[in-house]
């Protein structure tokens, strides 16, 4: 009886580990896969007013979210939902912008991860000077890929595309903001004393 | 007389030297950048790695004809490479174009796994919301352009077939084939 006892104790104790999973599978949780898509950008410009002049909308603002995957024609693509702070030119002068989708291609799945190789994915909170093109009404894209894309890091403005727009280095972010408005008004830069 | 020697001696030496910065300034100019990437089971001898690609499905316009074009421009440059349509369409390469209407891109390549690793598949496309404006020539400077990163090609500056933007690449530089530098970097590759 005892021996009995003993074997059926052994048999539930090893079946017991058999079906219990092992830490390492546990944590074998998927990885996604990192890719890095190359574009080649249709439109290059070399000023700031030729950006000003290339784009229906200009704005400040921040990232709000993580944005939402849409399956594009042929790659992914992010929209993200884009807080409006100021806008300095709107193309259609609607009295009232407070938000726009901002379209950018690439995106984060579990399953992948895709990233423009020079337009790395806007991340939340992320406070942006965005020259934008209106493909759809509220749907914007940045003209030129990382072209018309600064970001406002400590009231400075860092560019994206540190090949393209010369501006002068760690701009103050009102300084940019009064030059791009100037050009919007007048064709051309505040002049600075 | 021996004045004269050391004078027209000392002359060559400078010209010599301005010859070599010359040369030496031109190629750190233009060098050719590489993702980190390479298709496997290629030589790594400089000559005649082979990439048999398959034409997507559907095309807009003359995009088709400008894929084949492209690649025969790869195929007789000095990078000492050879593009093919795959026999068996394995969609190993596959290059096609799209029409993306939310895109400032005329032309993008997804490489797999990763762009600095062992790569066992790519994906380019052509966006014809682009293309239908460009002229045939302009459409193949995007689609060289595509092939190079294909192969494993990085951005580069300058006016060279890897440069990141067309204004720059064809309305600036007029290219359209892979130059000495873009081959050398295919060369260094396989």
């Amino acid at each position: 009886m005892r021996i009995k006892l003993a074997i059926a104790a052994t048999v539930l104790i090893l079946t017991a580990c058999s079906t219990t999973p092992r830490p390492a599978e546990i944590a074998e949780a998927p990885v996604p896969e990192v890719r890095v898509g190359l574009a080649s950008w249709a439109f290059n410009y070399k000023t700031l007013e030729d950006l000003v002049q290339a784009s229906d909308v200009i704005v400040v603002g921040k990232i709000k979210g993580d944005g939402a995957i849409v399956r594009g024609p042929s790659v992914m693509a992010t929209e993200y939902e884009l807080d409006v702070k100021k806008v300095l030119k709107d193309h259609k002068q609607r009295d009232k912008l407070s938000s726009l989708i901002l379209r950018q291609t690439g995106g984060i799945t579990r399953e992948r991860i895709f990233e423009i190789h020079d337009d790395p994915l806007f991340k939340k909170n992320q406070q942006v000077v965005l020259f934008l093109k209106e493909f759809e009404a509220g749907k914007v894209v940045v003209v030129g890929g990382p072209n018309g894309r600064f970001h406002i890091e400590h009231g400075r403005i860092v560019p994206v595309d540190k090949t393209s727009i010369a501006i002068e280095p760690n701009m103050a972010e009102q300084k940019f903001v009064d030059d791009i408005e100037s050009i919007v008004k007048t064709g051309k830069k505040k002049l600075t004393q | 007389m021996l004045k004269s020697n050391i004078h027209s001696l000392m002359k060559y030496a400078y010209l010599s030297g301005l010859v070599f910065f010359a040369l030496t300034w031109g190629l750190s100019a233009n060098a050719y950048q590489l993702l980190g990437g390479r298709w496997p089971n290629q030589p790594t001898s400089g000559c005649c790695a082979n990439f048999d690609v398959t034409l997507g499905g559907v095309f807009y316009g003359s995009d088709q004809s400008v894929w084949r074009d492209a690649m025969g421009r790869w195929s007789s440059s000095a990078a000492n490479v050879y593009f093919r349509e795959d026999p068996y369409s394995t969609g190993t390469i596959t290059v096609q174009d799209t029409y993306d209407a939310a895109a400032q891109w005329d032309g993008i390549v997804d490489l797999s796994p990763c762009n600095s690793c062992d790569y066992t598949k790519a994906d380019a496309f052509l966006n014809y919301l682009y293309t239908q404006y460009y002229s045939y020539d302009k459409t193949m400077s995007v689609a060289v352009h595509e092939l190079g990163h294909v192969m494993g090609l990085a951005h580069e500056s300058g006016c060279v077939i890897m440069v990141g933007n067309t204004p720059d690449r064809w309305d600036s530089c007029g290219l359209n084939y892979p130059t000495a530098d873009d081959a050398a970097g295919v060369n260094a590759l396989y």
